[in-house]
């Protein structure tokens, strides 16, 4: 994909300097930004094609399923589009696009009653592929892996909003503490205490529900 | 001193196993793993609850066509509405329209009410209870009130020259009937045989502006009273202790004009 988005940049796109077409510089997207902002329909669909495999990722990672993260992707790029003017040359363009998806994201959760109750759905999942891959082979200890991974996913839907986002940016988009804070818009020792105290949370749930799944058993 | 350090170092613990302590920190909670069994195992317990994390919520493999969908849709929406991007300067005015149309809208309507409010006051202008005094009418003010001023222990020059002054006493009876110090007006069952009033002052309802523009309306409108009440005037004067009360039969009232006959059947000081 990354290859193929290298090739249209580099045949469609002779003007741009060779520097600036790798994939993240900023000049890059700004040259991008200036063309979008004067009609250029291509250059956006440039911007959305360098850019939305990790907005899909993180909408996905907030909001649990498919269709919503297929819907606030298309809000996230809209809003892109209607605010381009804002963005200001030398900014980090990236910083900007993952802040508006988190804020859709956001709003996306509060529209759906879901700021803590999202719902992973389990068909997105291969947990079976997942747990073969990682070499458990016992079909035990595959139900055991299995169940898990649907207790963490649990987990994760159980944080607050803030929380959760510091989360998956941090640890599952492996973003550095700095760029979290500069996405969600506050210190890093916040982020850092944010991500901490889900972390914990995360292990305790999981602990929690094993326990009482043993207890019961 | 260990429990204090585990204590502190538990807190850091999901920082170290992630990597995110650096300097002193890191070394402070490397050396005490080294030494504490409980932390170590508290480590290895988040090490693999973020491994864990991380096969849970691996992305799933989403396919060209599902990109290419969210693509071909918000280009269409980009061309097919129009959307264009906002300038800095279009949004800075044209966003807070809803703000200055409520401003406006605000602006108007404190405009409209303090028209009204100031149109209040002067309506009564036209009102005879606060038409200017005939000669007559101000002699009985001015002999009532020096009746007044000898049984009461209030200064008999002070009260005399407070009625005297006809324009201050209007004035003063505008200022009070703002300040709602009327007495409300009284009912013919009230007054006695010879159409006075009994001195009950003690008894006076409390003051109220509805009172006074009853009384102002009682006089003005002939249509209001029958023919057998009394209708009752009070004017608080510039002066809080004295008020001007004046009672006139409705027959009287209609042949009244004439200065020589006044009707006050009954001039009361307070």
């Amino acid at each position: 994909m990354v290859a193929e988005m290298a090739h249209i940049f580099l045949t469609d796109a002779p003007e741009i300097s060779s520097s600036a077409r790798e994939e993240g510089h900023a000049d890059y997207f700004a040259i991008l930004v200036t063309r979008a902002c004067a009609g250029d329909a291509l250059a956006f669909e440039r911007i959305m094609l360098a850019t939305e495999q990790r907005v899909v990722s993180i909408a996905w990672r907030m909001l649990g399923n498919r269709d919503d993260a297929r819907d606030a992707t298309q809000e996230v790029y809209l809003r892109v589009f209607k605010y381009l003017r804002r963005f200001r040359a030398g900014e980090d363009f990236r910083g900007w696009l993952y802040r508006i998806t988190i804020n859709v994201c956001h709003d996306f959760a509060r529209k759906r009653r879901l700021d803590r109750v999202t719902q992973f759905e389990e068909v997105d999942f291969d947990d079976q592929r997942l747990v073969l891959e990682t070499g458990g082979g016992d079909p035990e200890t595959l139900a055991l892996h299995t169940q898990q991974l649907a207790l963490v996913r649990r987990a994760l839907e159980s944080l607050p909003v803030k929380e959760r986002a510091a989360l998956v940016l941090r640890d599952l988009e492996g973003f550095s503490t700095e760029e979290v804070a500069r996405v969600l818009g506050s210190r890093p020792v916040t982020v850092r205490s944010q991500v901490s105290s889900a972390r914990a949370k995360v292990k305790t749930y999981c602990e929690k529900l094993l326990r009482q799944r043993g207890g019961a058993q | 001193m260990r429990k204090t350090n585990c204590k502190r170092i538990t807190r850091m613990i999901s920082l170290y196993v992630a990597g995110d302590l650096v300097g002193e920190p890191e070394r402070e909670a490397a050396a005490h793993l080294a030494d504490c069994q409980a932390c170590r195992q508290l480590a290895e317990e988040f090490s693999e609850s973020s491994s864990l994390l991380a096969q849970a919520c691996a992305q799933p493999q989403f396919d060209a066509e599902f990109y290419a969908g969210i693509r071909r849709e918000v280009l269409g929406k980009i061309t097919a509405e129009g959307l264009a991007p906002k300038s800095q300067l279009f949004e800075r005015f044209w966003g807070r329209r809803w703000v200055y149309a409520a401003s406006l809208a605000a602006l108007v309507l404190a405009a409209i009410a303090l028209q009204v409010f100031r149109g209040v006051p002067r309506q009564p202008s036209r009102d005879p209870a606060t038409a200017p005094l005939t000669s007559s009418q101000t002699r009985a003010a001015g002999s009532s009130s020096s009746r007044q001023s000898s049984e009461s222990p209030r200064k008999p020059d002070r009260a005399i020259a407070q009625t005297g002054q006809s324009p201050k006493l209007f004035a003063g009876v505008n200022s009070r009937r703002r300040n709602n110090q009327f007495e409300s007006p009284r009912k013919p069952d009230d007054l006695n045989a010879a159409g006075t009033a009994p001195d009950d002052r003690k008894g006076i309802a409390p003051p109220s502006r509805s009172s006074v523009a009853q009384s102002g309306r009682f006089v003005s409108s002939p249509a209001a009273a029958s023919s057998s009440e009394v209708s009752r005037i009070e004017i608080q004067t510039a002066d809080p202790n004295i008020r001007i009360i004046w009672f006139a039969s409705r027959e009287t009232r209609k042949s009244e004009p004439t200065n020589h006959d006044p009707d006050p059947e009954n001039g009361d000081r307070n």
